[in-house]
């Protein structure tokens, strides 16, 4: 397993937890996957603080699965947090989120998301999406490293 | 014809007009009144001459007015008198009478003196207060509406997202299981999940058919004129697609316009043709027209296909959201393209009524009011 690329998955349904990992699992994704619950526990995750101050934070994730629906800190704030913090705001964010509301679209580019994904019911649709964003913000997009 | 200004006609004039008609000199003296005069203030026209103006004054503004008066006569303008503010004369019985006033000034040889022109404002008042009270009914729905839209806007922001995560486990787990334990499960236990998945897929796409009803109602109509064979045509060639365009024949009507919402036109069309392609699609030749007509004066748009049309005993179950009048397996669909239809053609104040007969096909007409 790859732990030193990270990638990190805030996620509050353990439904959707386990589909998204198994997806990623059956893909072949070799990446370490970081599951957190809720807006709050990913701050705490990224910037090594509180139940995560054991962390190892030069190890920066190079992909964050940004559920906007979540307890806690909502998706969007955990957005704005970490693109108005110097060391995490470059990190590619992918918006995974069952909203198809266009004010969510449009906050969620507004505040710097790199991509916005649609969680299809299909979950064949599903796998497809999830070997899609693991393939290219993986496989083939350069995260912003030293 | 001409007027000339004989005494007699001047008098007539005078007796004839349809307000009050006042005339005093620099000291507020009535020097002259008319006969709408003496109706008004309940007067004869003898107790009125020579009385200072402010016996037709309600008490408690007499005072005022002698001053009102002296302002004025130094710098006589002509101007309804008291702008913005409610007037009242006094009536021989002590009633008071709501007014409107209008002052001009009359130089004659005897001096400065000034005209008054009063009209009984009674009914005008009835008329505004009328108009304030449905002002202040209409203020109030504005507010109901608008806080039961924005109630609305929040209950289908929720649907989108709380309905659709335990549909995904659903279909997720299913299939996960479909893949992962096969050896366990026979063909029927694999059948069983299928149907799951089948079931929680569908139930998606009535979710999403809600929710774009209920985007329908809430969005804002644009109306502008519009070019409807442009927007027929170019709904019909997304929709058709390369196998079923070849066999089929259509045919809309040049130049046809009207005053409409664009992306709600666009939708109109879009829904009565892929279900006039849909419906035809079993068709050796099918035909699909798109025209418009006069019928009794009134401009109707239509669109018909050949296909196979519907028992018009169920016409009314057309338009209900997820009615369908056929089942699932000869025509695939929700039964909410219809009802879609339906409400943009409400929004735009028209009609939409279909006619069909089975194995003929089917007609579905609308109105576009200007």
């Amino acid at each position: 397993m790859d732990q030193k690329n990270i990638i990190l998955l805030v996620e509050d349904n353990p439904d959707d937890e386990l589909l998204t990992l198994r997806a990623f699992r059956k893909n072949n994704v070799a990446n370490e996957i970081i599951v957190t619950r809720d807006g709050q526990e990913a701050l705490d995750f990224l910037y090594a603080q509180h139940a995560y101050a054991d962390r190892d934070k030069s190890l920066t994730p190079i992909l964050i699965l940004l559920d906007l629906k979540l307890p806690k800190l909502g998706g969007l704030e955990v957005l704005r947090h970490i693109r108005s913090v110097e060391e995490t705001r470059r990190i590619p964010v992918v918006i995974l989120t069952t909203s198809d509301e266009d004010q969510d679209l449009v906050k969620s580019y507004d505040l710097g998301a790199n991509s916005f994904v649609r969680k299809p019911v299909d979950f064949s649709e599903f796998m497809e999406s999830v070997k899609l964003i693991s393939l290219y913000w993986v496989m083939v997009n350069q995260p912003p490293r030293r | 014809m001409v007027f000339r200004t004989s005494p007699s006609l001047a008098q007539g004039l005078l007796e004839a007009a349809p307000d009050g008609i006042i005339i005093v000199d620099a000291k507020g003296i009535i020097a002259l009144v008319n006969a709408q005069t003496e109706k008004l203030f309940g007067y004869a026209r003898e107790e009125l001459m020579g009385q200072p103006i402010e016996i037709l004054i309600p008490q408690t503004f007499k005072h005022q007015h002698v001053n009102n008066r002296d302002n004025y006569i130094a710098a006589p303008q002509i101007r309804p008198m008291g702008i913005g503010r409610e007037l009242s004369g006094m009536r021989k019985d002590g009633s008071l009478i709501p007014v409107e006033i209008s002052l001009s000034p009359l130089e004659t040889d005897t001096g400065r003196m000034v005209v008054s022109i009063v009209r009984d404002a009674t009914e005008h008042l009835r008329i505004e207060r009328e108009m304030k009270d449905l002002n202040t009914q209409l203020k109030q729905n504005m507010q109901e509406l608008l806080v039961s839209n924005s109630e609305l806007e929040s209950f289908c922001y929720s649907v989108s997202h709380d309905l659709r995560a335990p549909l995904r486990s659903l279909d997720g787990f299913s299939l996960a299981l479909i893949e992962d334990y096969q050896e366990v499960l026979d063909d029927t236990g694999q059948d069983y999940l299928r149907r799951i998945r089948a079931s929680s897929q569908h139930m998606s796409q009535l979710i999403d058919g809600l929710l774009k009803l209920s985007r329908i109602t809430r969005a804002e109509l644009h109306k502008e004129y519009l070019d409807i064979t442009a927007i027929a045509r170019k709904s019909l060639d997304s929709l058709a697609k390369p196998g079923i365009a070849v066999r089929m024949e259509t045919s809309i009507i040049p130049r046809m316009k009207a005053h409409a919402d664009r992306d709600l036109m666009t939708l109109v069309f879009d829904n009565l043709l892929s279900n006039a392609i849909k419906f035809s699609a079993k068709n050796a030749n099918p035909t699909i027209e798109v025209g418009v007509q006069t019928i009794d004066g009134e401009t109707v748009f239509y669109v018909r296909d050949n296909g196979a049309g519907f028992d018009m005993n169920f016409a009314d179950k057309l338009f209900g959201a997820f009615q369908r009048l056929h089942s699932a397996n000869e025509f695939e669909g929700t039964g909410i393209g219809l009802a879609i239809v339906q409400r943009v053609i409400n929004r735009h104040g028209g009609r939409l009524w279909a006619e069909g007969q089975v194995g003929f096909g089917a007609t579905f007409y609308f109105t576009l009011p200007p």
